[in-house]
């Protein structure tokens, strides 16, 4: 799997030399000033400071890649690619958020494989037929109410799926990652119009695939 | 009820989701609302994308099944010390520029042996001593019919050609400059004849005794190509990622 034509493309592409611009309050958040200690270490050779990176971020970093790529499979390779590539270019990291910053590794990584898929077009996210791979849920919440809500993020899931890959970028970035427009923008490589129209049309067919579904969501 | 489809077919959607997405300024705005106000299909498509966007931020996060930390082996690999980061530098993809580099040295090399290869003037002389002899042979025709048969010519240098060229027979050879054969005495301004015979390779070569230029730098572009070609070469086995 590590080999496949799109992740080469992931693995040849250097991460983008842009700073993050969003308010990182760094000095004053332990979490941050600890990741970025931790990149000073890891920068200087030190193998465990950037494994203790790894372990901070790797859910995240997956739980945002699986968004965009739902292929389970594939979604894995492009986080272990978008690590090696991050330490591979610990060099370039110019402060700010740690966290944003492997992020943006891993959206590069993932639009990557999504244009190569695109170019070769497959058995669209055939795992999404597996339902082992939902989350459990929480243990406390009533059955009915757990089941409902199980039930929602499959079908939500599915219709991500479902969707252009344009789209559901857009929207798992605005949407879950929390960017703003003017981010998804720049991160994606157009317009601000586009970013908007991407986001409302997404969640024009969103709806369209969840015709008779829509139960689910109301109440 | 058809009627109410029909009329809500044609309202714009765009708007209703550009609502949903808080992305109207006013005007917009209160056309949107309007809209929503007056049509119970937009009124409910404006609740369903709500709906929607609301689930997409509470989706649950996928459960991770593999640990992404990286063993040594994999760290030596990403970031190699010594020769090979060196040598790994001619493979990476920022140095794009070694692979049409290299082919233009290759090429400029291989073409300037060839040159050299090929005798003193090589083609260009041929090509230019076939005019010559054309040019020759025309004023030989024209002098023929008034001179009778005298053994030599003068070619038509325009009238008045103040340097009048021996035209033996015909000789191959010639150069871009258009210099006499190589065989023939070259008359210079003074009427001085100048024996050419190395002037043919001059370009080339350099003078006679000289230090041959072009077959030097021939090899020195060859060798460079073919030496970026096989560090390329080398980094790309090193690192197949």
């Amino acid at each position: 799997m590590l080999d496949s034509i799109g992740l080469s493309i992931a693995v040849r592409r250097d991460p983008r030399p842009v700073e993050d611009l969003r308010p990182t309050e760094a000095a004053e958040d332990p979490a941050q000033r600890r990741d970025l200690w931790l990149v000073e270490q890891a920068r200087s050779g030190d193998l465990d400071a950037f494994n203790a990176l790894v372990e901070t971020h790797q859910d995240h970093l997956f739980a945002l890649v699986v968004r965009m790529v739902p292929d389970r499979d594939q979604a894995s390779d492009v986080v272990q690619e978008a690590f090696f590539s991050a330490y591979r270019h610990l060099a370039s990291f110019r402060g700010g958020s740690v966290r944003s910053w492997l992020g943006r590794i891993a959206i590069n990584a993932a639009m990557d494989i999504q244009r190569a898929r695109r170019r070769r077009p497959v058995q669209p996210y055939p795992e999404l037929e597996d339902e082992t791979w939902q989350p459990p849920a929480p243990s406390t919440a009533e059955p009915e109410l757990t089941a409902i809500a199980a039930e929602r993020s499959r079908a939500l899931a599915g219709a991500l799926a479902g969707i252009t890959p344009d789209q559901r970028a857009a929207i798992v970035l605005f949407d879950i990652e929390g960017y703003d427009y003017q981010e998804i923008a720049d991160l994606t490589g157009v317009s601000l119009g586009t970013v908007k129209s991407r986001i409302h049309r997404g969640r024009l067919a969103l709806r369209a695939l969840l015709e008779g579904r829509m139960e689910l969501f109301r109440g | 009820m058809a009627d109410r489809m029909t009329a809500h077919r044609d309202h714009d959607t765009i708007l209703i989701a550009s609502l949903a997405a808080g992305d109207l300024a006013d005007l917009a705005r209160a056309d949107a609302e309007a809209l929503i106000a007056a049509c119970p299909d937009c009124a409910a498509l404006h609740a369903d994308l709500l709906a929607i966007a609301a689930a997409t931020r509470e989706l649950p996060a996928p459960v991770r099944t593999r640990d992404y930390r990286l063993t040594r082996e994999q760290a030596d690999r990403l970031r190699p010390a010594g020769r090979r980061r060196l040598l790994e530098a001619f493979g990476s993809p920022r140095l794009a520029v070694t692979r049409p580099l290299a082919l233009a040295f290759t090429t400029l090399g291989i073409a300037g042996l060839l040159l050299t290869a090929v005798p003193a003037g090589g083609p260009a002389r041929m090509l230019s001593s076939g005019s010559e002899r054309d040019a020759a042979a025309t004023a030989q025709a024209n002098d023929g019919a008034g001179s009778g048969a005298e053994g030599t010519a003068v070619p038509a240098h325009g009238a008045g050609s103040p340097a009048p060229v021996p035209a033996a027979s015909p000789q191959p050879g010639g150069d871009l400059a258009g210099e006499p054969a190589a065989s023939a005495p070259a008359i210079v301004s003074g009427g001085e004849p100048k024996d050419s015979t190395t002037q043919g390779s001059g370009a080339l070569a350099g003078e006679a005794g000289g230090i041959p230029w072009l077959p030097i730098l021939s090899v020195v572009l060859l060798s460079t190509g073919l030496g970026l070609f096989a560090l390329r070469f080398a980094a790309r086995r090193l690192d197949p990622a």
